[in-house]
């Protein structure tokens, strides 16, 4: 269907979320990489919910919606607004606060959660220009990185560093995604068994025990 | 650069022009001139002054502008020592710099001039110091956009008792009896300016930010400007006022120790006293406790109105700034009044959800109800402009957990549906969320709803008519995210120190009080609410269980289980911002209900439109494709009939298989599951089954086979009866030992390729 699909001369359009806590530097990562538009017109305007990115990448255009959720982070509804139907996740921690990689664990379970494999996650342990005052251990971020399926990056926007390949990758693993989707949907897998549903209860919660069973 | 700060020019014009009003300085040479008319004969065609250069003095850098002033008639030349005032302001002589005649520049006469240019200069950046001494300078000159700038954003830069101490400092300096050099160079005259002013600046910010000197318990600040003001300045006044603050904080805080709210609490009382509504008749008649269903709609919004109103009343501008909101402080201290309105946003969101999802046995009809109800109590909040609890009820209702529950949307009445796109476009991130905006511009201050707002809709207007007679003077409450997201943008995108000489930049402070500035108007319109409190509301709203995400999301899925054909995120009913309805979408997601595909489903229609709207999704009308999504649920139920494993309403008996025993053959064993038991009562009993009941329960997980090779794991406490997906031709399940966290990781990615919660009530086939 569409231009997400096979078609040769095809542009992808893709939206990404920036997530993670307050003052990590989500904002600083993405005016960084989009930087040649922020300083004539974003910035003037002082209002974008989200800046965009033009890429060509393989002789495929790519557009990226970088959605940035600075400031609203306490705003706790807003979550699922924000990354509802997004095909790309940048989890952004600072490297010297380990609170902030705590929530960006929330998060991954979160999106896992609600939309599976569909989308595509980057972990960004920003700030690596404050190395020495690292309190979240590279190997430990990699490995988590690595078992819930993510790329992790490390990236200073102060210094620009990391920051164009991580989108990069991102671009191309949503792009791969894409035409796999395409390609699944067409044949119909029906392969492996590992395909679990789980339900991720912290703090189960029994409603109203048994004899509920008003009819609908 | 030069094109930045091209830009950057907007701002100023509108600061310029606020000089030119308040400057007394300039008010004088306008007399000596005549009518003088700053009206352009700029070559650019506009009145815009543009940018000469930077000049750089005694630790301020000024962006100087040339602006070409007209006059009328031959005017006399203004006396010749004008004092230069560095801040923002025209710069006569000796620095005119071009004439349109060739008049002489000898006599007092500058006959015949038909035009100057003239430099202003405006701060771009300076050392700490000299921004408080030009702080000084701006109260001589009524420069009180200079000074409100400067104190509604100064805490980004330094803190409160540096800025005293400097001020002390510089009145100190300027005293008769001071024999610094520096003091001694100044003449008399210039002393008693400065002494005046920094007495001025004092009271002033005493009077407009009085939160600043809060520090409880001791008030620092506040207790030395009070010993200065009585010792040194011998200002009565000051002192007194002082006196009262702090003896009045001193009592608020003891009473409100925990509460982290501070100042404006004052404006409660007042509030109450005010209040116009009658509601209270109608209400004590109500039972108690109160249910939401026994409470009026109208009622509800207002009642969450004169929360929002009293905490946005107290936010104290400060806070907002990208500095001291973004601050991951540890303690609650920091930004403690905006944060009081992020929790009572999210209070409200989570309200919604609770009495949505709070009774699991709900019929699907009754729960649309409730969905319906806070619909129209959301707009109801439209009515009376409070965009927070506005925004915080659609949240709600755009919440996974809530947003899933098709069988109940299709239940919510299709005006009500309606009414809740339309509102939901108000926040719709288009154009940066211009919808917004423009409200904001058109009703933030004015006192009405504004009825011819395209935003409004016939719906809402007939809705409304109802109101019209009642219709009484409104404030505003604006969702603040917007104003906080654009703060950030501002403190992210401008280096605080531009030339890493610890200069100040100015420039940055100034765009962000042009925001700082719109909330405070917002803020004094919010005054405008007359709203009686009323306690039980308080009281009911703090009785609702909240639950956490976790638990809501459970019980959502308790309420109704999605086809296993599609994941939950697939069939958006809602997409962002809840635009539905739209013009030129550029993305297009199908609707159908395929279950791998969501990204081929995406095409480009427009190629040059790229960033407002990207990603908008296309719907052509909403009750549509949600009678489609019903047919496709009906659908797949149809095809699980009630079979004979259900052997009464209360219990059914499901085919429980041991993990790695598939060697031995495809062995089951039946067992009955009545509507009582939970997972671990389940677990034990096949586990006797296979006679092994002397392992522990817990090392065992419940995992429903379903059909595609795909499973459901049934969580640890869960009712095994209402959690069993029975869409499922046969009811197969598999014990198996659970996984160590450790090992369980990469798995959880795997299983949650695709997340179909299908725990599903029995009643809902029945």
């Amino acid at each position: 269907m569409a231009a997400g699909g096979t078609g040769s001369a095809k542009s992808f359009n893709f939206k990404v979320v920036l997530l993670g806590e307050g003052a990590v530097g989500k904002t600083s990562v993405v005016l960084r990489y989009v930087e040649n538009k922020f300083n004539e017109k974003h910035i003037s305007t002082l209002q974008a919910s989200f800046l965009t990115k033009k890429l060509n990448i393989g002789g495929k255009r790519v557009n990226l919606a970088i959605w940035d959720t600075a400031g609203q982070e306490r705003f706790h509804a807003l979550g699922p607004i924000y990354y509802r139907d997004s095909n790309g996740a940048i989890l952004v921690y600072d490297i010297t606060d380990e609170d902030s990689f705590q929530k960006v664990k929330n998060w991954v379970k979160e999106l896992r959660k609600m939309l599976g494999n569909d989308i595509a996650l980057c972990i960004a342990g920003n700030k690596i220009d404050l190395e020495k005052e690292r309190h979240v251990p590279v190997a430990d971020a990699e490995s988590y990185a690595a078992s819930v399926g993510a790329k992790h990056f490390h990236t200073t926007a102060k210094l620009n560093k990391g920051i164009e390949e991580m989108f990069l990758d991102l671009s191309k693993r949503m792009i791969e995604r894409q035409s796999e989707d395409t390609h699944k949907s067409t044949t119909t897998s029906r392969s492996n068994r590992t395909k679990t549903v789980t339900i991720v209860d912290d703090e189960p919660e029994q409603p109203s025990g048994g004899g509920c069973c008003g009819s609908s | 650069m030069r094109e930045a700060m091209e830009h950057s020019l907007k701002p100023y014009k509108t600061l310029l022009r606020k000089f030119e009003g308040m400057s007394p300085i300039f008010s004088r040479k306008q007399k000596n001139r005549q009518p003088l008319k700053t009206k352009s004969t700029n070559t650019r065609g506009t009145d815009n002054p543009h940018l000469w250069g930077e000049e750089i003095k005694d630790g301020v850098v000024y962006n100087v502008y040339l602006r070409k002033v007209k006059y009328f008639n031959s005017v006399t030349a203004p006396p010749s020592n004008t004092t230069r005032n560095p801040i923002s302001r025209t710069n006569t002589d000796p620095q005119l710099l071009s004439y349109s005649t060739t008049a002489s520049l000898s006599g007092e006469e500058y006959s015949g001039i038909q035009w100057e240019t003239r430099r202003e200069y405006v701060i771009k950046s300076a050392t700490l110091e000299r921004l408080v001494e030009e702080l000084t300078q701006a109260m001589n000159h009524m420069d009180s956009s200079f000074i409100n700038i400067f104190l509604n954003t100064y805490q980004s830069f330094t803190s409160t008792e540096k800025i005293l101490n400097l001020l002390i400092q510089r009145y100190t300096l300027a005293s008769d009896r001071h024999s610094g050099s520096k003091s001694r160079s100044m003449k008399k005259g210039t002393k008693l300016l400065i002494r005046k002013s920094v007495q001025s600046v004092l009271t002033m910010w005493l009077d407009e930010n009085p939160s600043d000197f809060r520090e409880p318990p001791n008030y620092p600040c506040l207790t030395t400007l009070m010993e200065f003001a009585k010792n040194t300045m011998l200002n009565k006044e000051l002192t007194e006022r002082c006196r009262r603050k702090i003896e009045r904080w001193k009592n608020e805080d003891e009473i409100t120790d925990s509460d982290s709210v501070c100042s404006g609490s004052s404006m409660n009382s007042s509030a109450d006293s005010q209040f116009t509504f009658s509601i209270v008749e109608e209400v004590d008649n109500m039972m108690n406790p109160r249910e939401f269903h026994q409470m009026e709609e109208d009622y509800i919004a207002e009642q969450l109105t004169y929360m929002d109103a009293t905490l946005f009343r107290q936010v104290v501008i400060p806070h907002c700034l990208g500095t001291l909101w973004s601050k991951r402080d540890k303690e609650d201290s920091i930004a403690s009044t905006v944060k009081a309105t992020v929790e009572q946003f999210n209070k409200v969101s989570y309200l919604v959800i609770s009495t949505i999802l709070g009774d699991p046995t709900l019929k699907a009809s009754l729960r649309a109800k409730i969905i319906t109800k806070w619909i129209h109590i959301a707009q109801e909040c439209r009515n009376l402009k409070n965009f927070s609890s506005l925004k915080a009820i659609l949240s709600g209702l755009q919440a996974n957990c809530i947003h899933r529950l098709r069988r109940t949307w299709t239940a919510v009445p299709k005006d009500s549906v309606v009414i809740f796109e339309e509102l939901s476009e108000i926040f719709s991130h288009e154009n940066n969320h211009e919808a917004w905006r423009e409200i904001l511009m058109k009703e933030g201050t004015a006192k009405f709803v504004d009825k011819s707002s395209t935003i409004r809709s016939r719906t809402m207007r007939r809705k409304s008519l109802k109101k019209e007679l009642s219709s009484i003077v409104h404030g505003t409450i604006p969702y603040l995210g917007t104003f906080l997201t654009d703060l950030m943008m501002i403190h992210s995108a401008y280096p605080d120190d531009i030339l890493q000489n610890g200069y100040i930049n100015f420039e940055k402070k100034r765009k962000e009080f042009e925001l700082l500035a719109q909330i405070r108007l917002l803020q004094k319109a919010a005054q405008n609410y007359h709203i009686h409190s009323d306690k039980d509301f308080q009281k009911w709203m703090d009785g609702v269980k909240i639950y956490t995400d976790e638990q809501s999301y459970h019980l959502s899925c308790i309420i109704e289980p999605l086809s296993p054909k599609t994941p939950s995120h697939k069939k958006s009913q809602f997409s962002f911002g809840g635009t539905w309805r739209r013009r030129s979408a550029i993305f297009h997601w199908s609707s159908s209900g395929s279950s791998t595909s969501s990204e081929d489903g995406v095409s480009v229609s427009s190629s040059d439109s790229p960033a407002p709207g990207l990603m908008r999704m296309s719907r052509s009308s909403s009750c549509s494709s949600l009678s489609i999504e019903l047919s496709s649920i009906s659908s797949s139920s149809s095809l699980t009939p009630l079979s004979p494993r259900y052997l009464s309403p209360t219990s059914c008996a499901i085919k429980v298989s041991m993990e790695n025993n598939s060697d031995q053959g495809n062995i089951y064993k039946s067992i009955l599951v009545n509507h009582e038991e939970h997972t671990p009562a389940v677990i034990a009993t096949a586990l006797c089954k296979y006679q092994k009941d002397e392992e522990p329960i817990s090392s065992y997980e419940l995992v429903q086979l379903l059909p595609d090779d795909e499973e459901m794991v049934i969580p640890d406490k869960c009712n095994v009866f209402y959690a069993i997906n029975q869409s499922a031709p046969d009811l197969t399940f598999e014990l198996r030992k659970k996984q160590s966290p450790s090992e369980k990781r990469p798995v959880l990615k795997k299983r949650n390729s695709r997340i179909k919660l299908l725990i599903k009530k029995k009643s809902s086939t029945s």
